[in-house]
């Protein structure tokens, strides 16, 4: 996917200005962030802290046994049937995913959601090799007809209203004018249904990687996952390198706190763990399996001080909680993750030229490590995104002429004095709002009056008074 | 064959020593604390868990009670496919049905309109069922039509996914392994993503009935699976 993380600022005012936009991303975020709150911490406060920090403690075990689990889980898979292939970049991991469609004459995928394949660009490479690719999950089908592209993790759609995916139904399926939600979703079921029993590759993601049995475990509610997981013949799951857990015990704590905090649920309508192709006798499920364990990235992240980013289990918490995302959206971050995950790993695993402004896209109030399942200190990571973004100098320029000229006229007392009275008159004359980039302050806040008088002239004064 | 495996785990071999020290060894506490339950209390809880989840859930004296009910939820003209008859708890599975004049359809055919299962478990924390794959155990059945309608045995209700896996474990996650796929189900297939509105039966079934026989083989207080905690 075209990274356009640079334009964050532009592309945030849009999505603030957006009135039909901004409505349904504050009701999704902040149901959900109510939904977390009373799930996690439904047998009290206590309680749901230990949990939090259980959860940490297996994702971090994870992470320093990562190379080990790996390999034993590449070795479970294959045990049961998968064939486990590795991926060091996004064109590795699309070739391998064309190879097995071409080797299987695939001529339709359905896939399932998947963030990752939304990062390496997977269903453009599909399609330009004359395959059909039909999202099945349904916020991100509405996507794909609308040409559009998810704006958070979990709730792909929190951005649309119900009344503009009518709209879209109507235009480009001819649906029969309906209000209700539920209708909207059968109709859909119907069209997708038939994609279903048609295709002959099904494509998803993975939450989780359980090492010890070599299980790619998936949550989901549509069941959209499950159909495609067990209709067509061939299923192909890309993996992050970062998506292990070493145990099933582990996998417990992980998947009940990932629903808990994504949706507040206890447990997502249908929980997956998948152990390879069909069995002889079995009558359904896929007859090939393959699991791809992709890096395009992670393990620089693995080797650097951003480390414990990997530890996110996409849970979409930290975005529902985040003030800057409930105003902004998704779309302004420019990239595959948003919110303050994205903020952290898009200039990590994009370059910190790529995504300049997206360490400065919080205010570092410290909800997305207090809602965070696994306690990642994101705000930790992102002041040492600023600190990096100077010690490169990859700055703004506005940023830079600002703090050289700030430089300039500190630097000397005359200056310094003329600044200040300059600011007191020219401030009776200070337009409300700011021009250029610094736009951005002036949209939320009026700018502050200079006092009549600076402190020095005060000081002076006084001091001739005596 | 490329060097992408061997270059990724060289990467994170060579970064490994610096991450964090851990702890190790960690209790796990589960994630619904619970108490000591007997038999009826964990019945009761499953019950009110499942009920939540928009489950229906039929409490029945035996097996003839179970098929009359499900005679009743399949009605006429309607299509069934169901699971072999090893894995449905209800004696003589096949017979009652053909008896009953039910328009049987095979196990996976995406025509059927009702779908008939046992299961492999159920987990009162959650009120969720548990399936593990195997033959006889189609999967679609659960899936593909609109109407799931699954029969629990009274002795399958444990506490929670924990003590699920702990079962597992006892048994050197053999069983576990063996089977291709195991999926935990918690209430009919639903959707939010339209204008945040829960809307029941997205891809899977929209109906999930839960019948519970009161079964003979649940001795009362042999539970086997009381964790007290
Ligand atoms: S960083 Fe934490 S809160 Fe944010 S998506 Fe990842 S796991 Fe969830």
């Amino acid at each position: 996917m075209q990274i356009k993380s640079n334009n964050f600022i532009p592309a945030a005012q849009i999505g603030i200005n957006d009135a039909e936009q901004a409505a349904a991303v504050r009701k999704g975020t902040t149901g959900a962030y109510n939904n977390r709150l009373a799930a996690v911490f439904a047998d009290g406060k206590a309680h749901g802290e230990a949990m939090r920090r259980q959860a940490a403690a297996a994702k971090r075990r994870t992470l320093k046994h990562l190379p080990d689990l790996l390999e034993q889980a590449e070795a479970r898979m294959q045990a049961n049937g998968t064939v486990v292939l590795w991926a060091e970049s996004a064109e590795e991991a699309n070739q391998h995913v064309l190879d097995i469609a071409q080797r299987h004459a695939v001529k339709r995928v359905a896939k399932a959601k998947s963030m990752l394949s939304e990062e390496i660009g997977l269903n453009a490479v599909l399609q330009s090799a004359d395959i059909e690719v039909v999202e099945t999950d349904l916020g991100e089908y509405i996507l794909q007809i609308n040409g559009e592209k998810p704006s958070h993790i979990v709730a792909p759609i929190v951005h649309k209203s119900k009344e503009s995916v009518r709209d879209l139904f109507i235009d480009k399926h001819a649906m029969p004018y309906t209000d209700d939600a539920g209708e909207m979703t059968q109709f859909a079921r119907q069209i997708l249904r038939e994609k279903f029993l048609s295709a002959e590759m099904g494509i998803t993601g993975g939450n989780f990687i359980i090492a010890e049995t070599g299980s790619v475990c998936l949550v989901t509610n549509e069941g959209n996952a499950r159909l495609v997981t067990t209709i067509p013949p061939v299923h192909v799951a890309v993996v992050g390198i970062e998506k292990l857990v070493g145990t099933v015990e582990e996998y417990a704590t992980l998947t009940q706190m990932l629903t808990r905090s994504a949706t507040g649920q206890t447990m997502t309508v249908y929980t997956h763990m998948l152990n390879g192709p069909r069995r002889p006798g079995e009558k359904d499920g896929p007859e090939h399996s393959y699991v791809i364990l992709i890096d395009n990235g992670r393990s620089k992240i693995y080797a650097s001080n951003y480390a414990e980013a990997l530890a996110c289990i996409r849970c979409g918490a930290c975005l529902n909680g985040c003030p800057v995302y409930r105003s902004t959206g998704g779309h302004a971050y420019g990239w595959v993750y948003p919110g303050p995950i994205g903020a952290v790993i898009t200039p990590l695993l994009q370059g910190l030229e790529n995504a300049k402004q997206l360490p400065h896209a919080s205010s570092l109030c410290g909800m997305c490590k207090e809602v965070c399942p696994v306690d990642i200190d994101l705000p930790r990571m992102l002041l040492d995104l600023r600190h990096d973004l100077v010690e490169v100098g990859v700055t703004d320029r506005t940023w830079d002429w600002g703090i050289a000229g700030w430089k300039t006229v500190n630097k000397s007392p005359r200056l310094f004095e003329l600044s200040g009275k300059a600011a007191a008159r020219g401030g009776r004359f200070a337009p409300s709002q700011l021009p250029g980039p610094l736009g951005g302050w002036t949209m939320y806040r009026s700018l502050p009056s200079f006092a009549p008088k600076s402190f020095r002239q005060m000081w002076r004064e006084r001091n001739s008074d005596e | 064959m490329s060097d992408a495996r061997k270059n990724i785990l060289g990467r994170l071999r060579a970064a490994q020593a610096d991450l964090p020290e851990i702890e190790e060894t960690v209790d796990f506490r589960p994630m619904v604390p619970s108490k000591a339950l007997n038999s009826a209390e964990l019945r009761a809880h499953f019950i009110r868990e499942a009920t939540k989840l928009n489950c229906i859930i039929h409490e029945v004296e035996d097996e003839d009670a179970a098929f009359a009910v499900i005679s009743q939820l399949v009605g006429a003209n309607r299509r069934v496919a169901a699971w072999d008859d090893a894995s449905v708890p209800i004696a003589g599975f096949t017979m009652r049905m053909a008896n009953a004049g039910f328009q049987r359809v095979s196990a996976e055919s995406p025509h059927a309109e009702i779908g008939i299962t046992g299961v492999d478990a159920a987990l009162a924390a959650t009120g969720s069922l548990v399936f593990m794959s195997a033959p006889g155990k189609v999967r679609s059945t659960s899936l593909l039509p609109a109407t799931h309608i699954a029969i629990v045995r009274a002795m399958q209700i444990v506490t929670d996914l924990e003590t699920w896996f702990a079962q597992q474990r006892d048994d050197a996650l053999t069983m576990f392994q063996d089977a291709s796929n195991v999926i935990i189900i918690s209430g009919p297939s639903r959707t939010a993503d339209i204008g945040m509105e829960l809307v029941l039966g997205a891809h899977g079934p929209h109906t999930l009935h839960i019948i519970l026989p009161i079964a003979h083989d649940d001795p009362a207080g042999s539970l086997p699976d009381v964790r007290p905690i």
